[in-house]
């Protein structure tokens, strides 16, 4: 199936979904305004049964993150402030993860918080301008 | 539907028996193109000798090819319905009815050619020898008498060559459903399918040899003043009917308990 | 409309065993089912009922409402587990016979997916591999828009790229419509693709619940969930 829906087999197949797609309206892969594939290509792409991803999507549209329109089917919200909002998120999900991985391998928070800000200086020498 | 399951029957028989009707005739005229030769005339024994030979075996061949012929039709039945092929055929959209009716009418048909192909093989050995001219002058003089005989009973002459035509058309039609039937009884015997299919032919064959040799029992009381008081011709049309009546009878039985193994009792491997 | 297949204490029995112990069964339409269950749990009886090859003994079994035959054959595509073509038959032979019987038979779709599989079109079955008449046989069935799709074992003894391409052509036929009926025991190649799955053990329906539901309720897939319901 496509390597690019990675999907566990221990955990229900929709809400691996729903994240899949709320990853892709993060990245841009599903820009904001921008027209969501229908449901069987979608279904298709990720090897999975459609209704599953008619569930995922519907999961979606309770959250606000996609709208139905009635001619034109689904489109991903253009409402900038909850994207950020689930980016936000997201990351802090990963941030959770990422130090407790740290913790696992016996370094404490604030250490690990210290060596995540070196290599994000590492990676961005200019600091991003404010505003 | 029906139309299509009998020309997917043809297609899948047409293989194995075309080449029947093309081996009578094949010998036929080999036979034909030999003894117009007369290599061995010098040798009147062996040229006689070679002759007969020749007819023998072509006599052997036409009886070979007509069982050949019958096991091929009645193995198809059995292989199509009932082995693997048969997921095929019994989940096709058609009733139990269309399935059995296509089988026989393409035995039917078949058996219509091979008979054809071996009256084409014998005129090709023999049309135009003096033998054949004699005996089929014979026939044609013992067909005019008989036709003369009935000159005076229009209807009756009517009945019997009526009767004489269903009884050369439908006897081999129940002769095959007969291998059907068994068949399809030989199959509620798990473990033995084969060998209580042969056994059923023959039990079914005996018991409708018994039923009509009842049923003359029964009627001779009154057969044997019905014979004895009436003309010979009309003893004939009665004891054909008779026959005709049995064949019918039997296509009817042995018909309905294909279609119920079909329908009822179908258990695939 | 009216569920694709119902059974209600369905019941079949050979001459010593009882496959069937009493069924109750609903399927509705526009799902991928799983039929699961170990050997001799009634799976394949429970197909052959459906598809119309058997009788039941008691109870009663409808597809789309009605007894199976012959109007339910038109609507079911059924593949059986063995090799039900004539030896004699080719590849486009095949696909005129289905076009001949079957209404619903979608020839130019079968010659496509023939075709991207580069099955040679008129070899005779009985000069093609295993492989390569099953892969047939399962185009066939699945270039019908039949009402229930029943799949034996599809993908048993197929190579894992082939199995990708089954369960891909089954997903991108998906009609609301229909329902498609997968029995098989290689539950983990086949688990994301499902709805629903029934597990049948000696004859009775054990379970008949969602793959998500299994996996919300047990924190595993279908199939370790199965291994574990199942171990000898």
């Amino acid at each position: 199936m496509e390597t690019g829906w990675q999907l566990s087999a221990d955990r229900p197949i929709y809400l691996q979904l729903v994240e899949h797609l709320q990853l892709s309206i993060l990245s841009g892969q599903l820009p904001p305004g921008g027209r969501v594939p229908p449901v069987r290509e979608l279904a298709a792409e990720a090897g999975v049964n459609p209704n599953t991803m008619q569930r995922a999507l519907q999961d979606l549209e309770q959250s606000g993150l996609v709208q139905t329109q009635r001619t034109s089917g689904r489109t991903v919200t253009q409402d900038a402030g909850m994207i950020d909002a689930l980016r936000a998120q997201r990351a802090r999900r990963e941030v959770g993860a990422f130090l407790d991985s740290m913790t696992r391998l016996g370094m404490p928070a604030r250490a690990a918080a210290s060596l995540a800000a070196d290599e994000a200086a590492r990676r961005e020498p200019q600091p991003p301008r404010e505003g | 539907m029906l139309s299509k399951l009998i020309k997917h029957e043809l297609r899948a028989t047409s293989r194995p028996i075309l080449p029947l009707g093309a081996a009578m005739v094949a010998y036929a005229l080999l036979y034909r193109l030999l003894t117009a030769l007369h290599l061995t005339r010098q040798w009147p024994n062996l040229d006689q000798t070679l002759a007969g030979l020749g007819l023998t075996f072509f006599v052997l061949l036409m009886a070979a090819c007509g069982l050949i012929g019958t096991f091929l039709l009645v193995s198809r039945y059995y292989h199509s319905l009932y082995t693997d092929e048969g997921y095929l055929m019994n989940t096709l959209p058609v009733t139990p009815g269309e399935l059995v009716w296509s089988k026989l009418l393409t035995a039917f048909l078949w058996s219509v050619f091979l008979t054809l192909s071996g009256i084409v093989a014998v005129l090709a050995a023999a049309a135009g020898t003096a033998t054949f001219r004699e005996v089929v002058g014979g026939l044609a003089d013992a067909i005019a008498q008989g036709w003369q005989m009935l000159r005076f009973d229009p209807p009756l002459r009517a009945v019997i060559v009526s009767e004489l035509v269903l009884l050369i058309l439908l006897s081999p039609l129940a002769g095959f459903l007969r291998f059907y039937a068994a068949i399809s009884l030989g199959q509620l015997m798990r473990g033995h399918r084969l060998l209580g299919a042969v056994a059923c032919y023959f039990a079914l064959n005996f018991a409708f040899s018994l039923a009509a040799a009842l049923l003359m029992m029964v009627t001779g009381g009154l057969g044997v003043n019905l014979f004895s008081s009436v003309a010979p011709s009309a003893a004939v049309a009665v004891a054909w009917g008779y026959a005709l009546g049995i064949v019918v009878v039997e296509g009817v039985v042995y018909f309905l308990i294909s279609h119920w193994g079909l329908s009822k009792k179908l258990e695939l491997e | 409309m009216e569920p694709v297949l119902e059974c209600s204490r369905l019941v079949k029995d050979y001459e010593h065993t009882r496959a069937l112990a009493g069924v109750d069964l609903t399927l509705y339409r526009g799902r991928i089912v799983g039929l699961l269950g170990p050997n001799g749990s009634g799976k394949t009886t429970l197909i052959k009922l459906a598809a119309g090859l058997l009788q039941p003994t008691a109870g009663e079994i409808l597809v789309a409402g009605r007894a199976p035959g012959r109007e339910t054959k038109a609507l079911v595509s059924y593949l059986p587990e063995r090799t039900y073509l004539p030896d004699w038959m080719s590849a486009s032979q095949a696909v005129e016979f289905f076009s001949d019987f079957y209404a619903d038979f979608d020839a130019a779709a079968a010659m496509d997916m023939l075709g991207r599989l580069a099955i040679p079109l008129e070899s005779r079955f009985k000069a093609l591999s295993k492989g390569t008449r099953e892969k047939i046989q399962l185009i066939l069935v699945m270039s019908r828009r039949a009402q229930l799709y029943l799949l034996d074992e599809p993908i048993g003894g197929v190579d894992p790229a082939a199995r990708d391409y089954i369960l891909q052509t089954i997903l991108s036929n998906y009609r609301e419509d229909a329902t498609v009926v997968i029995s098989t025991h290689l539950i983990a190649d086949v688990e994301q693709v499902l709805d629903q799955v029934i597990f049948l053990r000696s004859g009775t329906v054990q379970l008949c619940t969602s793959v998500d539901e299994i996996r919300a309720e047990h924190g595993c897939s279908v199939d370790a969930f199965f291994r574990e319901v199942y171990k000898c």
